[in-house]
């Protein structure tokens, strides 16, 4: 994959490490949800993470998006430790997330939604927005052209202005992909991308996650049930079960792995 | 005919001064998702600082600004030390501190500029004047001019400015907006200071009506019913709202008033606010939200 305008890492960019925990121990109330959880991504890479039911991904994904706060351990990104990982510091450091249960705004368009990405990259004060002087006109004409290339890379352009609630489930998923593709991300943390899709969807959105690497550089972890989809998507696999790491390594090497397959895959017969 | 009229038109000018109210509980609504109980005491609190500079021979606009300066810093203090200490709190939760605000806002108030009544005179008139054949008040009309300026003005910062975006996206989901880089505290405190905004605009409109005293915290009462059927979240909403209200008011003062007793204005608009939360909870324009279950 060879795109014109690539900006797909090459070289020893992949050996940097994109985000990384340090030993996150987490509990709610006395259930230990993850118990020294050390992971590293490395720029570039599509690592998915996988497990059973409460085997403590999605907390993991809050942990390193700043919604949750670990009890003890650390995390890195791009190099650079984070004390206080709190969302806004985390979205501003270039990693963005999804929600499992979608997070876009209800009563506001396609467009509109996408647009919202930008506000992290806004430097002109609002007062010139609304007396549209050059310099807001300059930013807002940028903006647009940064999320109408984002929709349309996930086949969304004739949407633009629909009511994002009017849409199916599946589109609703890829709409917030394009937001935070807007954002130009460094990483992406995508918590079950796929969920609620059909066949036909989830080629689509599999493709999207690729070209989201392949053409704008950005790491991928995913959280994700379908685990012939993960299989083939993801460079790395981290299997979680009870709040620890069982295994991680490259697909076919988990996939065969005896712990995973009695924690996750069920017994062979 | 004429008769007619006359009192739906007077009473719909009237209503837009309803509405004016009802703006600042709407801007706060949307940013904070609560009811700012402390709405009334802010414009109390506006009009009596503007008034009592205005007393000290401070000119017109730099008691404006002044006063408009002291909402900005209550907005922000507001957010450091009460919304943000509260954020993981419940609704009720922070429905209550706001409670609590509106006593520190009408004990400063008093502190400050005493409980007197104060006259305020904004150089508009009283007087009938007649458009379209209809006598109308000057001064209704000169409210309704200037609510309208009001309205335009935050209809093109919410819609055409890319604060409006972030506005609406923490109105729609604060968690999403969050994730996505959107500086809640920087949203909140312009929200609040908006609020203020319109709260000493509401504050100067209402005292020269009806004098800078200690009643005009109470005109929450009056924009609650406004608020229920114009809809919490829609400023369109609550000025169509407020127009309903006020022409409905009147024309029942009118024309009800003589057969089932006076007073009919006082509780005609909970009857109506009282209709449209059984048939149309989330007011004319408000939103209606699905949750997945």
């Amino acid at each position: 994959m060879n795109a014109p305008h690539s900006h797909a890492p090459q070289g020893d960019d992949r050996s940097r490490s994109a985000i990384a925990l340090h030993d996150i121990s987490l509990s709610f109330g006395g259930l230990d949800v993850l118990r020294e959880v050390s992971l590293n991504v490395r720029h570039g890479e599509i690592v998915g993470l996988i497990g059973p039911n409460g085997a403590g991904k999605s907390s993991l994904l809050n942990v390193m998006s700043g919604f949750y706060r670990a009890d003890r351990g650390g995390v890195s990104i791009d190099g650079a430790r984070l004390d206080r990982p709190r969302p806004q510091r985390v979205a501003r450091a270039g990693v963005v997330r999804t929600f499992q249960n979608l997070g876009l705004f209800g009563g506001m368009s396609v467009l509109d939604n996408v647009l919202t990405g930008r506000a992290l990259h806004g430097k002109v004060a609002w007062p010139h927005y609304l007396l549209r002087t050059r310099a807001a006109r300059n930013e807002d004409h940028h903006n647009r052209a940064l999320a109408l290339d984002a929709l349309a890379s996930l086949d969304l352009q004739d949407h633009a202005d629909t009511l994002v609630s009017a849409l199916p489930y599946g589109a609703q998923k890829r709409v917030e992909l394009a937001r935070a593709l807007a954002m130009t991300p460094r990483t992406l943390l995508l918590d079950e991308p796929l969920a609620g899709m059909n066949l036909d969807e989830k080629q689509e959105m599999v493709a999207a996650i690729r070209a989201a690497r392949d053409i704008r550089g950005a790491t991928v972890v995913l959280i994700e049930h379908d685990i012939g989809v993960v299989l083939t998507l993801a460079d790395r696999l981290v299997v979680l079960d009870r709040g620890r790491v069982i295994a991680v390594g490259p697909p076919a090497t988990v996939a065969a792995d005896s712990a995973v397959i009695a924690a996750y895959l069920g017994t062979r017969h | 005919m004429q008769f007619f009229l006359e009192v739906l038109v007077a009473g719909a000018l009237s209503g837009v001064m309803y509405a004016l109210v009802a703006i600042g509980f709407v801007l706060i609504y949307r940013a904070s998702g609560v009811f700012n109980f402390a709405q009334g005491s802010m414009i109390l609190f506006a009009a009596l600082t503007f008034v009592n500079l205005v007393e000290r021979g401070v000119p017109f606009w730099l008691a404006f600004g002044a006063t408009l300066l002291l909402l900005i810093a209550a907005a922000f203090a507001i957010e450091r030390f009460v919304l943000r200490p509260l954020s993981n709190g419940s609704v009720i939760t922070l429905f209550l501190a706001t409670l609590g605000l509106s006593y520190i806002f009408e004990g400063l108030s008093q502190i400050a500029w005493g409980a007197q009544v104060h006259a305020l005179d904004l150089g508009i008139s009283d007087d009938p004047v007649s458009v379209a054949g209809l006598s109308l008040s000057s001064f209704d009309i000169a409210a309704t001019a200037i609510a309208g300026s009001l309205v335009v003005v935050l209809a093109l910062v919410t819609g055409k400015t890319n604060l409006g975006l972030s506005l609406r996206a923490v109105a729609a989901d604060p968690l999403a907006a969050l994730s996505i880089g959107i500086r809640l505290d920087r949203v909140t405190v312009i929200a609040w200071s908006l609020a203020g905004f319109v709260a000493l605009v509401a504050g100067l409109v209402w005292g020269a009506r009806s004098g800078v005293q200690f009643s005009l915290s109470l005109i929450v009462l009056k924009a609650l019913p406004v608020l229920i059927i114009g809809g919490f979240t829609s400023i369109g909403g609550v000025i169509v709202a407020g127009v309903l209200v006020g022409a409905g008011e009147n024309l029942a003062a009118i024309y009800l008033g003589p057969t089932i007793g006076n007073g009919v204005e006082g509780w005609f608009a909970y009857i109506l606010a009282l209709v449209f939360l059984m048939a149309r909870p989330t007011g004319l324009f408000g939103q209606r939200t699905w949750a997945r279950i």
